[in-house]
């Protein structure tokens, strides 16, 4: 008996295969690779902003102050809904203050530092996230390319009979393709469980919002918000009368003395300085994949309960689940480290794809230089256009539009690619220019560490 | 203490289980018993992982296991010789005509928005059908409803797999409509009210 598939079916699996590959493949690509960096997110912040005062912990009395004063200085301004505190923790060991119209730093004595200046991270995430397509176009975008990394891998591996009795054979060197083909193969093996988990939590985060439109229509009435609250708790009705700032340090305190030594990565506070104002807190404990448990307070401080993503049903402990999965921030530096090196062979493993179709075509007589170049374009115009946003970042300031920079190199590298006179030329100097660009970025953030 | 130990006892396992595969398939013949004590060292390091620790534990030594291979790919490829020529596979895609063939754009869109737009709505039926059959079987509304967040993404991709092998568009439709009746029937008969 043998569970190898009919030569029709492979035959059939490897057009499927080749068929999303090819259309979705720039998109993976700039996707898998925007994954990659965006790993490092904390750490980008800090090499954004060397000058943030940074901590180990505060003290509740501090983030109290803090609080009181930025609500102070959005007197006059519509009344922000949310206003979220993040806590120092190990990576990122800063407390930051955002509200539907600022976001700044604040020290340790709980005094205003300034604005936070991070434009360039968070490009980055929004470029993985949504495309920079606002609403929920881009994320749906990014959801359905989630989808067909996952249709990627079945077709891939009913495509290639052989794929895990040849799982180490890489002839890494070989001439005429084989060894294009190899990398592609054997790094789509060994990375295997990486893509799956990636590919299905991106696409679940990226296709919630269809999902839970589809779910919302079907059984609560058109209500999206409804189909959350069982999972990750509900919004009260805000009643608006005014209130005084709500009772963080009493929630803290209470934190300190009921879960000594958890870590607490923020302080998220609802409808403040309202009647029906109230406090989350943040806890993540250790060795878990979850983001983290919500302790509810009310605007005294006193204790209301948990929202049960750590112990709760099982359907809230997985949801909680999916974001570090695919973020990889539930291990430290050392996860951290080695989901940039699988997202990088993730990353080969989409480039190699067209190179390797375009190849096979070529060996069968049909040359395409220009579509070729286009796709050396995407590439190493990719990252040498990320690389150019971060040194412009670096020597222009935070207010640059990225996203516009970043999308305006790509596109004209593409098509400058399709369109000069020797196409075959200019994948070498996008090469060249992407890993000279890596010292200067280097250097810039060097210098302004200092 | 001890789950430090079975984390510890999961990560090399599942580095085990690298090599003692890439040891199997050295093999001049194909040993079924190497085959099986590498996946079983994966299957055992999982499984100590979750014991360990749930899931971060078994997410922890699928970890150490992908890096355990890919240090023996990079050992692969630095000893692979230089300028080998092997004949490379030649086989057709069909994704873009040969030459002198028609490009049937029109059939091309087609299948685009078969399998893009009709298997993505499908998809979320076959989400909402999850959601009230876990319903009527008595889950939380919260297991209900994260099992159709999942299903659906899932169930696209498997849909779009299955199309995308399906030559012959009459067949497309069939297998649509056939995913697409769980989803009419959880709307048509109230399980969703």
């Amino acid at each position: 008996m043998t569970i190898a598939p009919e030569r029709s079916t492979v035959k059939r699996a490897l057009s499927a295969h080749a068929a999303i590959g090819l259309l979705a493949g720039a998109l993976l690509y700039i996707v898998s690779l925007t994954g990659t960096v965006a790993v490092f997110y904390e750490e980008w912040q800090r090499i954004e902003q060397p000058t943030a005062p940074e901590m180990a912990a505060i003290e509740p009395a501090a983030v109290q102050r803090a609080v009181e004063a930025v609500l102070a200085s959005e007197a006059g301004k519509p009344r922000t809904e949310h206003l979220y505190v993040h806590l120092p923790v190990e990576a990122l060991p800063r407390a930051t203050i955002t509200t539907d119209h600022q976001a700044v730093h604040i020290d340790r004595t709980g005094a205003i530092a300034g604005a936070e200046e991070i434009a360039w991270s968070d490009f980055i995430v929004e470029l993985h996230y949504i495309l920079n397509i606002p609403g929920i176009v881009g994320i749906t975008i990014v959801g359905a390319l989630g989808v067909m990394m996952l249709a990627l891998c079945l077709s891939g591996l009913i495509a290639h009979p052989r794929i895990f009795r040849d799982a180490f054979r890489l002839r890494a060197r070989a001439k005429s393709g084989t060894g294009l083909a190899d990398w592609h193969n054997r790094l789509s093996v060994w990375t295997l469980p990486f893509t799956l988990a990636i590919a299905l939590t991106g696409a679940l985060i990226g296709m919630a919002s269809v999902t839970a439109y589809g779910l919302a229509r079907a059984n609560y009435g058109g209500d999206i918000e409804a189909v959350y609250a069982p999972i990750y708790g509900a919004e009260e009705q805000p009643d608006k009368t005014a209130a005084p700032a709500p009772d963080i340090v009493t929630a803290l305190n209470y934190m300190a003395a009921h879960h000594p030594g958890l870590r607490l990565t923020y302080v998220t506070l609802h409808d403040p300085m309202t009647a029906t104002q109230h406090i989350q807190i943040l806890g993540t404990p250790e060795r878990r994949l979850i983001f983290g448990e919500y302790y509810n307070f009310d605007g005294q401080g006193r204790f209301l309960g948990t929202t049960g993503l750590s112990d709760g049903q099982v359907g809230q402990q997985a949801a909680a689940s999916i974001y570090n999965l695919h973020f990889g921030n539930f291990g430290g530096l050392a996860v951290k480290l080695v989901y940039i090196v699988l997202g990088l062979a993730l990353t080969g493993i989409c480039a190699t794809g067209t190179y390797i179709w375009l190849g096979k075509r070529q060996r069968r007589g049909i040359d395409e230089p220009r579509l070729r170049a286009a796709w050396g374009a995407v590439i190493w115009g990719t990252p040498l256009a990320l690389s150019a946003t971060f040194i412009l970042r670096k020597l222009l300031g935070n207010d640059l539009p990225f996203a516009a920079v970043f999308w305006l190199i790509a596109v004209l590298l593409v098509l400058a690619a399709s369109l000069v006179p020797a196409p075959g030329k200019l994948e070498p100097i996008l090469k060249r220019t992407f890993v000279f660009t890596l010292p200067i970025g280097m250097l810039l953030a060097i210098l302004n560490l200092a | 203490m001890m789950s430090d130990v079975l984390l510890i006892a999961a990560g090399a396992s599942a580095a085990c289980g690298s090599a003692t595969l890439r040891f199997a398939w050295s093999l001049p013949r194909r040993s079924k018993t190497w085959n099986i004590v590498g996946w079983g060292l994966f299957a055992v390091g999982a499984l100590a992982g979750w014991l360990s620790a749930g899931a971060w534990g078994a997410a922890i030594a699928f970890l150490c296991g992908m890096c355990a291979a890919l240090l023996l790919l990079t050992h692969a490829a630095i000893t692979a010789p230089a300028g080998v020529s092997a004949k490379a596979s030649n086989r057709k895609a069909g994704m873009l005509p040969a030459r002198g063939e028609a490009l049937h754009l029109g059939r091309r869109v087609a299948t685009f928005f078969i399998v893009c737009l009709a298997a993505m709505i499908v998809a979320v039926g076959l989400a909402i059908a999850t959601r009230a059959l876990m319903i009527a079987a008595g889950a939380s509304e919260a297991d209900a409803n994260v099992a159709s967040l999942f299903i659906m993404p899932l169930g696209w991709a498997l849909l779009a797999c299955a199309l995308l092998m399906e030559e012959r568009r009459a067949y497309q439709w069939r297998l649509l409509l056939i995913c697409a009746s769980p989803g009419v029937i959880a709307l048509t008969t109230g399980m969703t009210a």
